[in-house]
């Protein structure tokens, strides 16, 4: 016989271990736990403490109560390297991509005429529409595959029929020399301008007759940013041409760069102009309509490069 | 250096289908959950009561084993037996576990009858 302390501990412990059992074989199960406990006593007149070293040899309810679980994986062994090799294609190919190359800057563009609109809080918000998307989709993907395991949907296959996959290490991108070495020389112009026109700012000022041309002030707070970039790819050009085979990560940090540069644009087209002013309004006018249309072009193609360069990041890169 | 870690879950692979095996065979007489655990040990193989309790279940559902409550020495105990088909389960499963013991003892060149283990020798 237990005292009542210990016998109150016994209950709470079979009332936890039956929480967490199903509905129907609960009773049934709760009694055979509850006479194998009794057995174990042996009739002895535990203490609550040799009691409770006697549950927590048995495990926590929980656990216990998991052990009589008929246990089904939510996704099975089989379908499994599906399910990774879908997430994989869907989550890191089409929703990241998309959503840096296309919704972003799409929302930002219709973000910017607002008085509050800020880049910092933009970029946060999509963080977290991201994420959202990201998470979202793998919960489909997750149900989708679930229901596929519940379905008992096996593939179907047949060596005959077996698809090629293509080889199965990427061959590498052969990039152009001279494509790196021109990158390499106008980067190097351009660093030189930025540098210039920083020293001297008058420098970004031209003089046409009586017409005078020269950078809008939204110019500048993107100036060093640009300046910081154009000498990133500078040096890493510099690297690709000098020590080609070394740079194995060389073509993440080239999206980086242009991912960086994509963005900086992005941020400059939304400011809707002047990006130039003149003392001409007709110039004035016509100048930053045509650089509007411009720079809009030079958004798309840019993110288009860091689409295929996305694209093509799991291969090497080879100088040909 | 062995891995513990890995012995434990090696270890564990193996015994999981030998349990089966020793349960059914311990079944050909009636026994209540905690006196067949007894009776395990004492044949020189533990078992966990959480291992134990749901692979009863298990081997009840799949017809192998039969079982009811019944009273004894004052408490409602639940009393396990082999069925019909448990029987001709478990002697296919022993052809199979001792067919196995001897290819794995052939593969290995190591007399089973005269065992006398290798990690304590």
């Amino acid at each position: 016989m237990m005292n009542s302390k210990s016998e109150q501990m016994l209950e709470r412990y079979l009332d936890n271990v039956r929480f967490w059992l199903a509905a129907e074989p609960a009773d049934d199960i709760i009694a055979e736990i509850r006479e194998d406990l009794l057995s174990q006593i042996d009739g002895r007149n535990l203490s609550p403490e040799e009691l409770a070293d006697l549950l927590r040899k048995r495990g926590e309810p929980s656990f216990v109560a998991g052990q009589f679980g008929r246990h089904r994986p939510l996704i099975g062994s089989e379908l499994m390297p599906a399910y990774w090799r879908a997430l994989d294609m869907v989550l890191l190919r089409i929703v990241l991509p998309v959503h840096l190359l296309v919704a972003a800057p799409i929302q930002w563009l219709q973000q910017r005429s607002g008085p509050e609109a800020s880049f910092i809080g933009f970029g946060i918000g999509q963080i977290w529409n991201l994420l959202f998307a990201m998470v979202t989709t793998a919960g489909a993907i997750t149900v989708g595959f679930a229901f596929l395991e519940r379905a008992s949907f096996r593939i179907k296959w047949d060596p005959l029929k077996l698809g090629r996959l293509g080889p199965g290490k990427p061959a590498p991108l052969r990039v152009p020399k001279a494509s790196v070495v021109a990158d390499f020389v106008g980067g190097l112009v351009i660093s030189v301008v930025w540098i210039a026109v920083l020293r001297d700012p008058s420098l970004a000022s031209f003089q046409f007759g009586q017409v005078r041309i020269s950078l809008a002030p939204v110019w500048s707070g993107y100036i060093w940013p640009m300046l910081f970039l154009s000498l990133a790819g500078v040096v890493l050009n510099w690297f690709m041409i000098a020590w080609p085979m070394r740079l194995r990560n060389a073509p993440w940090l080239r999206i980086g760069i242009d991912t960086a540069n994509l963005i900086l644009m992005v941020a400059l087209v939304s400011h809707g102009g002047p990006w130039i002013e003149s003392n001409s309004a007709k110039v004035h006018e016509v100048v930053n309509q045509w650089l509007g249309v411009g720079l809009g072009i030079a958004v798309l193609v840019a993110g288009w490069e860091v689409f295929q360069r996305v694209r093509c990041n799991m291969r090497r890169v080879l100088l040909a | 250096m062995v891995d513990p870690s890995n012995i434990q879950n090696l270890r564990l692979e193996l015994r999981r289908g030998c349990l089966v095996l020793a349960v059914l065979a311990q079944c050909r007489t009636e026994h209540y959950g905690y006196a067949l655990r007894k009776s395990l040990e004492e044949a020189g193989l533990e078992i966990d009561e959480n291992t134990l309790y749901p692979l009863l279940r298990r081997l009840e559902s799949q017809g192998l084993l039969l079982s009811s409550w019944r009273e004894e020495d004052k408490r409602n105990k639940r009393f396990y037996r082999l069925s019909v088909e448990g029987e001709a389960v478990l002697a296919i499963l022993l052809d199979e576990w001792m067919a196995m013991n001897g290819s794995v003892a052939r593969i290995a060149g190591v007399d089973a009858a005269n065992w006398k283990g290798t990690v304590n020798a």
